[in-house]
């Protein structure tokens, strides 16, 4: 079945979008392996952390809920002399290394340069040292007339966020996706043009592993829009373009998918089997095995077939939309226009618009089914027509918990999040 | 470009060119009027729409950032698929000519291929507007055809109410056979019955008309352009900013030459030079500069802000007459798809 979803207090004003600056447009938004973390990163360069409460005795329904863990300024705006350009600071893309220690990584990229950082907490600080006083001065070595040991003291819980490493100068074009291979050791950054294999470790060196850039850039007519590694073997990654290929490579190259239109997202599933593509009017999943056609095709938004001179007009169609499996490979989730996001149940086929807005997402509230109706269609009461859609609100950006009906949902300025309603009240 | 020898009065021989070019257009595609020959007109219609569309977007780039690889591409790939299309029927092409293009014509193919669309584009509009009443002046004031634009400094041209267009027939209430009209008119009922099409394209065919022409149509097309984003919320480009694609220093008298143009966008490479822009021919060292700069600083003022959809909105329920309310909720069905539903959303194999 397509889960109900209800609103996950304290959703909105969750985000902080007091301001409507652009600057605080969600660009990303991407859950951690566990699901206990989600990070959002905006235009303004932006990158914050929310974490999910523990459940707490008193109040039953508490678990699920988001509270803003940390936040900080990944990316500053740069200036390229050599292009006279500005480098904007817009986090492209938020990817977390599996946890190996205390401490959190992820990765954060604007257009040109991919950043590793460090989360940690930190809740006792020392006290007591033998040559400095509480402030950290050093004492005038004649008051010291006596040794002590240091001792930690707890104190309020403090996250950190450190930079440990800066991928810089391996990118001319602007990098869209970043993924962290299975071995956790390596991880690609793909532009418009190539796709780079950097070691966590090294940020001097790395290896160009697809290259589409035709040596005459006359004859460039295909960019990469996004690529992703195997959930499992770290030899396999996926590429996607403009022309909507889908390039599964091994170190060779092969053709997956034939030609369609151009692809905007692709995921793997979590199992690794298949591939969730999304274009500008469906969302697509293939099955690694079968490279001839897609095993199920979902239509998004088929209604705007006949606005698209006006959406090409308006730039719409130029826009990203994004998509992402649920924990068990059974639904899939994209973005739509006018708040709405899609839902396909792949076993039943039964699929689902909701809207992700202010008056739907009260503590609790459960999720309406919208409609849209189409041009000419019958309309239906409560149907929204196609003409009355705004195309200024649109959902580019969701994630899905990676165990529990749990999902983020990136709506301009907003971050919603809504928690599967059977999901909340096992709880 | 016309030469100086070429000029023309606007109030005789544009139309006359005009209403030329559509009759012949149409008997060109055989004197049957069916639907073919009308959803041939309209797919040429659209065709040139998006490709207008499409050469905008690669000239109204926002320079403060580098612009999108992957749009400039997708936008290319459009322009390169059109120009394809039009280099197949370049049998066609003799037939929609103009009818006397000065002998040193130094339009490329693009323009020539290009200019039959336009005349029927304006031709269709300025005929619904004569009988619709429906649109705003200032979308008049667009349609002026852009050979005006080099006479009597455009600046005048562009800032008076577009001059009196004579209607080119009364408008035909009840479509009449075509035996007892002449050939003309019947075509233009004709050309009502595809309306739809024609004036779904209409609003995006303000800048159609324009586009071709010299330096203050490219300006207009810039402004326009700008318009059309400060619609989608994106930033707009301030007139002075346009203005500074002229005379930038980006393009100091190297746009002099006609494909210069392309080469302007901030580019690492030359990108995309096989598209040719010369019908875009843009000469600085000609007065038109200083012309342009007025044209384009007051048209900003003029551009109606008004979508493609808009526009069919507002002549929707002329058009239907009896029923509004339907035809509000069920914008016009065009039998062809939304160009190949944009080329099967821009240019997918």
């Amino acid at each position: 079945m397509v889960h109900v979803f209800l609103s996950l207090p304290p959703s909105p004003p969750l985000y902080l979008s007091l301001s409507l600056s652009p600057a605080d447009i969600i660009s990303t938004v991407e859950f951690n392996h566990t699901g206990e973390l989600l990070a959002t990163g905006d235009k303004g360069g932006r990158v914050v952390i929310f974490q999910r409460e523990p459940e707490s005795k008193t109040e039953p329904f508490s678990q699920g809920e988001y509270n803003v863990y940390s936040t900080f300024q990944s990316h500053e705006p740069e200036f390229d002399y050599l292009k006279s350009l500005e480098i904007e600071e817009k986090i492209n893309k938020i990817r977390w290394l599996p946890q190996q220690n205390a401490a959190q990584f992820l990765l954060s990229t604007n257009d040109k340069t991919i950043k590793l950082w460090k989360v940690s907490e930190r809740d006792k600080r020392p006290e007591g040292y033998n040559l400095k006083d509480e402030e950290g001065r050093i004492k005038d070595i004649c008051t010291v007339t006596s040794l002590q040991v240091p001792v930690l003291k707890p104190m309020d819980l403090m996250v950190e966020v450190s930079p440990r490493r800066v991928f810089a100068n391996a990118h001319t074009y602007h990098v869209n996706s970043i993924s962290v291979n299975s071995d956790y050791e390596t991880y690609m950054s793909a532009d418009d043009l190539r796709i780079n294999l950097w070691h966590l470790d090294i940020t001097d060196r790395s290896f160009n592993i697809v290259d589409i850039k035709p040596a005459n850039m006359e004859d460039l007519t295909e960019v990469i829009t996004a690529a992703e590694f195997h959930p499992h073997h770290c030899n396999l990654f996926v590429y996607s373009s403009s022309k909507g290929t889908l390039r599964l490579c091994d170190m060779r190259e092969a053709a997956l998918c034939d030609k369609h239109s151009k692809l905007s997202d692709v995921k793997f599933s979590h199992s690794g089997r298949y591939l969730l593509t999304r274009d500008y009017l469906t969302a697509k999943v293939w099955d690694l095995n079968m490279e001839s056609k897609p095993l199920e095709t979902y239509q998004v938004h088929d209604y705007l077939r006949s606005k698209l001179c006006s959406l090409y007009e308006n730039d719409c169609i130029f826009d990203k939309f994004e998509c992402a499996w649920n924990g068990s490979d059974s639904v899939i989730m994209t973005g739509a226009y006018n708040n709405f996001f899609r839902m396909f149940d792949r076993n039943t086929k039964r699929d689902v618009t909701l809207e992700a807005s202010r008056e739907s997402s009260k503590p609790r509230a459960v999720l309406k089914p919208r409609r849209v109706c189409a041009a000419g269609g019958k309309r239906r009461k409560d149907d929204i027509s196609v003409d009355s859609l705004d195309f200024t609100k649109k959902i580019l950006h969701t994630a899905w918990h990676p165990t529990e009906n749990i999902i983020a949902i990136a709506a301009t300025n907003n971050l919603y999040i809504f928690q599967d309603k059977l999901n909340s009240e096992m709880h | 470009m016309f030469g100086k020898g070429a000029k023309r009065k606007l109030d005789e021989d544009e139309e006359g060119m005009e209403g030329k070019t559509l009759e012949v257009s149409l008997a060109g595609g055989g004197l049957g009027l069916g639907p073919e020959c009308l959803s041939k007109v309209s797919y040429t219609l659209q065709r040139q729409t998006i490709f207008n569309i499409s050469l905008m977007k690669l000239y109204s780039q926002r320079p403060l950032v580098e612009p999108s690889l992957e749009r400039r591409v997708l936008i290319n790939n459009m322009l390169r698929r059109i120009q394809d299309e039009l280099k197949q029927e370049g049998s066609l092409r003799p037939l929609l000519l103009p009818p006397s293009p000065p002998p040193d014509d130094p339009m490329d193919e693009g323009f020539r291929e290009a200019a039959p669309a336009f005349a029927v584009l304006s031709t269709a509009s300025q005929s619904c507007l004569n009988h619709v009443d429906a649109c705003p002046t200032p979308l008049e004031a667009c349609l002026t055809p852009a050979s005006l634009l080099e006479e009597d400094g455009g600046e005048s041209a562009f800032c008076a109410p577009s001059p009196p267009t004579p209607p080119l027939s009364p408008p035909p209430v009840v479509p009449v056979p075509a035996s007892s009209i002449d050939g003309f008119t019947s075509t233009l009922s004709d050309m009502e019955l595809s309306l739809p099409t024609a004036i779904t394209r209409t609003a995006a065919a303000n800048t159609t008309t324009v586009t071709t022409s010299s330096p203050p149509g490219i300006l207009l097309a810039e402004a326009r352009c700008a318009e059309l984003r400060s619609m989608d919320t994106l930033p707009v480009l301030p007139p002075g900013g346009l203005i500074d694609i002229s005379s930038s220093p980006l393009s100091p008298g190297s746009s002099s030459s006609p494909s210069g143009f392309l080469s302007d966008l901030a580019l690492d490479d030359v990108l995309f030079a096989d598209i040719d822009t010369s019908m875009y021919d843009f000469d600085p060292c000609t007065t038109a500069g200083s012309m342009g700069l007025t044209a384009g600083g007051s048209l900003t003022k003029l551009s109606p802000v008004v979508t493609a959809d808009d526009l069919l909105k507002s002549l929707a329920s002329p058009y239907n007459g009896p029923t509004p309310q339907v035809s509000a909720s069920q914008p016009f069905k065009i039998d062809l798809t939304e160009l190949d539903h944009i080329m099967e959303v821009l240019v997918g194999s």
